[in-house]
């Protein structure tokens, strides 16, 4: 059975979902919505998410969204295919489980609103708000302080092995660096760039890219 | 015997009172460890080894520590799967699918226009700062979008998740307690027949009004 995945192949929360299921080598097919056009607001797609947002999953009669929800079933559905994704006693799963939640609600919100106003905005002809733009960099620059920090400890964030909670920074951090010239703040950190030349390294984030490429 | 299971700040914190909630819904008892924000403690060299964020709440047992609310809350849930309410993380994985599904539209769509309403209406005034008209209007209407399609979600389905209350119910009461009770916004919930009917549901359940307590002890 083929995981139908909804949403366009280049934007971050879909990848989330591509990046964990090219580790768990699960078959997906990419029905791809066209932002730009407005797909995610059309009454056919609010039937997979009411709320308009990619991605949507659907997996035979089994519908889901939420990237990280989406990541989470899938780890532990395949748990004994591909890497260990979850960690292996409670406290590891629980380890994952607060660094992916760290990502969501200290990390996601800061690269979203930077890439939004350096890189979205001005490539739609509108001005980017510059001033939010340093704000989001200042308060990012903190938090990878932090990373710096864990990560001088062990050389995932959870632990000793990948995990969702480095997975799921892949997307924003690929945005970062390549497309929102702010590699610096990555590249500056010793540790942080060791790790994410590691994660962008791997096998599954590389064929991701280069479906992306397409 | 003093419980090994430790939870640190001030229960009047939305992040807390979430984990507070669990625990109590669990049956687990567990320690409150004051946290005092208006002197920065959570900020101290101290607390920030256990939250190097500086946010609150932290959690400590016999066999961790951890941060993040949410993931406190899924912590107790699967060490004490046969303590108190025993499906309030799913009983099996689609169970605990859409209950993810839920508490990550919490996190993502619900608490941050939640968040910015409540503290402007409800934390600005008490701290005598200037609210922002601008914020709240922006805010207002994006939590009025978000509500419109729990109200349809929740005219299909008991709860979020499923006929079951969850941990996805459970992550809204902490904001929508202040919204309703301390930020004069209960329209918000009332003016949607659905979301009234589930909003009335959860916050009397006892775990809550015992978390509300202790809220009020507080201050």
């Amino acid at each position: 059975m083929v995981v139908k995945v909804y949403g366009p192949i280049k934007a971050a929360c879909p990848q989330r979902v591509l990046s964990c299921l090219l580790e768990k080598d699960v078959d997906f097919q990419i029905l791809h919505i066209d932002l730009d056009a407005g797909d995610h607001k059309k009454p056919d797609f609010l039937l997979h998410q009411p709320f308009g947002q990619v991605p949507a999953i659907e997996d035979g009669d089994f519908k889901l969204f939420e990237s990280r929800a989406i990541i989470r079933y899938y780890a532990s559905k395949y748990e004994n295919r591909g890497p260990n994704l979850l960690g292996n006693t409670l406290e590891e799963r629980a380890l994952v489980d607060q660094w992916l939640e760290v990502e969501a609600h200290n990390f996601n919100d800061l690269v979203y609103n930077l890439v939004l106003q350096l890189v979205i905005l001005p490539r739609m002809g509108k001005q980017g708000d510059s001033a939010l733009a340093l704000t989001c960099q200042q308060k990012l620059e903190k938090v990878f302080d932090i990373y710096e920090q864990r990560l001088s400890a062990s050389a995932y964030l959870s632990g000793d092995s990948f995990t969702l909670a480095d997975l799921s920074h892949q997307p924003g951090i690929r945005y970062l660096v390549e497309d929102a010239g702010m590699g610096h703040l990555v590249s500056q950190r010793k540790h942080v760039n060791a790790w994410w030349d590691t994660i962008s390294n791997r096998p599954a984030w590389k064929k991701l890219m280069e479906l992306a490429s397409c | 015997m003093a419980t090994p299971v430790k939870v640190h700040g001030p229960p009047l914190s939305t992040a807390v009172s979430r984990v507070l909630a669990c625990l109590i819904e669990k049956d687990v008892p567990f320690q409150l460890i004051p946290v005092n924000m208006a002197k920065g403690e959570h900020k101290s060299p101290d607390f920030l080894k256990i939250q190097p964020f500086g946010q609150v709440p932290a959690f400590q047992d016999e066999a961790t520590s951890l941060f993040e609310s949410r993931a406190i809350c899924r912590y107790i849930c699967e060490k004490y799967p046969e303590k108190g309410n025993k499906g309030l993380y799913g009983t099996n994985p689609l169970a605990k699918a859409s209950i993810d599904q839920w508490v990550e539209a919490e996190g993502q769509s619900f608490n941050p226009p939640s968040s910015v309403l409540v503290f402007q209406l409800a934390f600005a005034p008490r701290m005598k700062l200037k609210q922002d008209q601008s914020l709240i209007s922006q805010n207002e209407a994006k939590l009025e979008k978000v509500l419109d399609v729990y109200d349809k979600r929740l005219g299909e389905s008991r709860f979020l998740a499923g006929d079951d209350f969850s941990l996805a119910d459970l992550s809204h009461l902490p904001n929508a307690h202040y919204l309703v009770n301390a930020a004069e916004r209960g329209e918000l919930f009332t003016s949607k027949k659905n979301v009234e009917r589930w909003w009335g549901e959860i916050s009397s359940r006892d775990s809550w009004k015992k978390v509300v307590d202790m809220q009020k002890q507080s201050t």
